[in-house]
């Protein structure tokens, strides 16, 4: 019996895991190029999976299920992109001379704004998402794989699997690596420095709007202050996987992920925040730089 | 004359860049000694591992004849040794006094459980405390502007206070790195002056990175000299002035004749 | 230095004027909201021991309230303690659990600092709501008891305000003796230049420890104090959100002092609470907060300074001239000839 339970538990844990890594992705580029942590990536992440809810809803009235969330999930990425990228310049590039903790402080207050804007827009309920895989359901011993997990994995991964071909074929990849590794020297090389970090955001918020839509759909539920914590959760797998890799955003997911799950299982899953927490704290403490660890920098 | 700092094989590698190879040196009690070499040869380098600032590479440090080598630099300021900033490094937003009273942090007594009580003894330790940095203050010609923000000071002024600071902890030996960048043929001289009254008066030894001859010559016991990292000569300044060609085989004419222009104080 | 006779004059002036308040003001509710008041303030002024390495970055420092409240509501409620001892103890648990926050999280670099002490705050925050046997989880403490003091019991709002009012002078003496010492000089130089600071001799880990310690000690007192002028304490009472705007008054108030955070505090603390009989409380939570955030985006996008920049400083350059004034000065130093 007790093996069924750590099984489930992983199993979501996989799962929620592989959403998460889609969101640290947005740090873990943001903070490669420009050495800071956007706070306000939670806020962005909220805003594509509203801006998916309300577009999926719409075209359910026309559509059938899975075109509408299609669509939806489509034209929110794109959506999701469009705000990143303008957050960034409202509020990022005037501070970006100044020190890391400015920009930082910049991007909590950013957060604040769109998080409680949005709150004050839509109200503070959740709200209720429409069910993808309706009792789908595979028996694995006494412990059960949803299809909604399945998919969650699936589309996580082909996205994580395709960035890191775009990152490493694509002439716009190898600009952001080269802006990641030595921002000043890549624009010495003829790099537009503002482009590729427009693109870094665009990404990073477009597939933080997938992770969302993903979430909402797998909890049944969205509502404005699902950024808050996410984003939280995202951070700390970036931090854990090695903050400016992309293996790494992954393997962080699914380290947190399945931690967390199994944590919450052992305690009482009330606990679960609280766990995902301590284990950015012991990160922290043991191995600060991650495990697939891009740079050693002497004082993290 | 008893042996104050040592250094022994002291190299420090940063990747691939050796910015000091292989270096031995002595300092003896109550010296003067100086650090010529051209821009980038590693001199501020080897300040940095001497003060405990970068870890050295290989190689030791012994100051006191006790080995230092790696010490924390918290830990190597209490044994008696501080140091100057070749880029000033005074603390800007506050007054020159309070810049003054940290340089002798060490030298004072006080914790946080003083500080909330406020006890009478407590007042007396602030009183000493405060009498000693008006007196290196008044050394540095500072005294009335202990209330100043240290940034608002010109440069020259914001210099002294670095020395002041530095004096204020009270070291058996004293680090100078550059003190005379910015200063006119006056003020140079001045410091000359002063860099020997900080000796006999105050009884320290004194390492002195410069690059202006006028100041080093005159006031230097011993010379080193460092191209590259290497230490390729010491000696007396009389010795280095009339190695010149030793010299001039690693630096180049160019340096050669810009040290004898400097140097023309005679 | 001319301004710092003024500094002084304000001060007092601020005082008096907050001693005279109650004779002119009667609304129980107004004097509500200025003992919520006196709260931020406690907390903005004890931050300012960390502001530079730390302060804008007590993201988790509610936290320190939540844990000082619920140490001081417990004790006075499952005990039976009196309100002054469980103030103390509620300080001492909160300065501990500082240290222990502090150890771990002031080696790392600005903004991973900031994260770990967010996620500090969380823990606790999520600990507090789950471990129901201790706290009782969301349902609350209620019924927290006022203080008593010689068989007179702070009951009303007039009494209370005094109270606060002793604990906001109580803070700002404290602290200023703790920043005009030996101890206070070596936290100013590690805010400066830490370089600088590590080659005349400062621990600068050591004094960053201590700071943080002690300004979550305040915190803790505050917590008991709100506590018991609530009567009332739940996980939310004190969130990030409260975090986060108490670094939002540090840095609006610059001057690291009262008659720089009293503003501060006033337009983001007192303010939406003024508003609230007169429009819907949820919409006007959101609404805070969107401004809050929104404050924070312009002011570091307009302020050239940054975050722990001059303002903050200006209340310290006077540190000597004003020392002079504050307390008895037997260092009356002879500037010579």
């Amino acid at each position: 019996m007790k093996l069924d339970f750590l099984l489930q538990q992983l199993i979501s844990g996989v799962a929620i895991g592989m959403a998460y890594a889609l969101i640290a992705i947005g740090y873990s580029m943001v903070y490669g190029i420009l050495k800071f942590i956007n706070f306000g990536h939670g806020a962005v992440y909220m805003t594509g999976t509203y801006i998916a809810y309300f577009l999926w809803i719409f075209f359910l009235e026309r559509m059938p299920l899975w075109p509408s969330f299609i669509l939806a999930t489509l034209i929110a990425m794109v959506g999701a992109a469009i705000f990143g990228v303008l957050m960034e310049k409202v509020a990022y590039k005037p501070t970006r001379g100044r020190s890391r903790l400015t920009t930082f402080m910049s991007s909590v207050g950013v957060s604040l704004l769109i998080t409680y804007g949005m709150e004050f827009l839509v109200g503070p309920a959740p709200r209720r998402t429409p069910a993808l895989f309706e009792g789908v359901k595979i028996y694995i011993g006494g412990a059960v794989l949803t299809g909604m997990q399945v998919f969650m994995f699936a589309t996580a991964l082909i996205l994580l699997l395709a960035l890191q071909l775009f990152v490493t074929k694509t002439r716009m990849g190898r600009a952001m690596r080269a802006c990641s590794e030595d921002l000043g020297a890549a624009y010495l090389m003829g790099v537009n420095a503002d482009t590729v970090i427009s693109v870094t955001f665009a990404i990073g918020s477009a597939l933080g709007a997938v992770a969302g839509i993903l979430v909402g759909a797998y909890y049944r539920a969205v509502y404005p202050t699902m950024g808050w914590i996410a984003g939280l959760k995202g951070f700390i797998c970036a931090v854990a996987g090695g903050i400016g890799s992309i293996p790494g955003a992954m393997l962080g997911g699914l380290l947190l992920g399945m931690g967390e799950n199994l944590g919450a299982g052992l305690v009482a899953s009330g606990y679960r925040d609280a766990i995902a927490f301590a284990i950015l704290i012991l990160v922290m403490l043991f191995r600060p730089t991650g495990i697939f660890a891009r740079k050693q920098k002497s004082s993290l | 004359m008893a042996e104050l700092l040592r250094t022994e094989a002291a190299t420090k590698a940063f990747g691939g860049l050796v910015a000091v190879n292989n270096v031995d040196m002595t300092i003896e009690e109550g010296q003067i000694l100086g650090l010529i070499g051209p821009n980038g040869a590693g001199k501020t380098t080897l300040f940095n591992v001497i003060t405990g600032v970068y870890p050295i590479t290989s190689g030791d440090i012994y100051f006191k004849r006790e080995r230092i080598t790696n010490q924390p630099q918290q830990v190597i300021v209490r044994q008696g040794l501080c140091r100057t900033f070749q880029k000033l490094r005074i603390f800007k937003n506050l007054t020159v006094l309070e810049n003054v009273l940290i340089g002798m942090h060490t030298q004072s007594k006080g914790t946080v459980i003083d500080a909330l009580l406020d006890l009478p003894g407590t007042q007396a330790e602030e009183k000493r405390v405060r009498e000693q940095a008006m007196y290196y203050m008044d050394l540095l010609g500072l005294a009335d502007k202990a209330d100043l923000q240290a940034s608002s000071l010109p440069y020259g002024d914001q210099r002294r206070v670095e020395v002041a600071r530095a004096l204020a902890a009270e070291p058996d030996l004293l680090l100078l790195d550059e003190p005379a960048a910015g200063m006119n043929v006056a003020e140079a001289g001045t410091l000359t002056d002063f860099i020997e009254w900080i000796r006999s008066e105050l009884k320290k030894t004194i390492f002195l990175i410069e690059h202006n001859m006028r100041v080093v010559m005159p006031v230097a016991d011993y010379v080193v000299v460092i191209n590259e990292g290497k230490k390729i000569f010491e000696g007396t300044p009389a010795e280095v002035q009339n190695s010149m060609e030793v010299i001039e085989a690693y630096l180049g004419k160019t340096y050669l004749e810009r040290m004898r222009e400097n140097s023309n104080y005679a | 230095m001319k301004w710092f006779p003024d500094r002084i004059r304000v001060l007092t002036l601020t005082l008096v004027i907050a001693l005279l308040i109650p004779i002119f003001v009667r609304s129980a509710f107004v004097l509500h909201v200025l003992v919520l008041l006196g709260i931020w303030v406690v907390l903005t002024v004890s931050l300012n021991l960390v502001t530079g390495f730390a302060g804008p970055l007590a993201l988790g420092h509610a936290a320190f309230v939540t844990i000082g409240a619920y140490t001081g509501a417990l004790l006075m409620l499952n005990n039976g303690w009196s309100f002054w001892p469980a103030l103390l103890v509620g300080g001492l648990t909160s300065l501990l659990s500082g240290l222990i926050l502090g150890l771990m999280a002031l080696r790392l670099r600005g903004d991973y600092l900031g994260m770990v002490t967010l996620g500090f705050g969380e823990i606790i925050r999520v600990v507090a709501i789950n471990w129901v046997d201790l706290t009782r989880g969301p349902m609350s403490l209620p019924g927290i008891p006022r203080p008593v003091i010689f068989g007179y019991t702070f009951k009303g709002e007039v009494p209370f305000y005094f109270l606060m009012l002793a604990l906001v002078v109580f803070t700002q003496v404290t602290v200023e003796r703790l920043l005009f010492s030996r101890f206070g000089r070596a936290c100013l130089a590690v805010r400066d230049d830490v370089e600088a600071a590590r080659a005349m001799g400062v621990e600068d880990y050591k004094y960053k420890v201590l700071a943080f310690c002690i300004s979550s000690g305040y915190a803790g007192l505050a917590g008991v104090f709100y506590a018991s002028w609530t009567t009332l304490f739940s996980p939310d009472s004190f969130t990030l959100t409260d975090s986060i705007m108490i670094s939002v008054m540090e840095t609006l108030g610059g001057i690291g002092s009262l008659e720089g955070i009293i503003p501060g505090a006033m337009i983001l603390g007192a303010l939406p609470e003024l508003l609230r009989p007169f429009t819907t409380g949820v919409k006007i939570a959101s609404l805070r907060l969107a401004g809050v955030g929104l404050l924070m985006v312009v002011m570091l996008i307009v302020r050239p300074q940054g975050i722990a920049g001059m303002s903050i400083r200006k209340a310290y350059i006077s540190l000597e001239p004003v020392r002079r004034l504050f307390v008895r000065d037997q260092a009356r130093i002879q500037e010579g000839p």
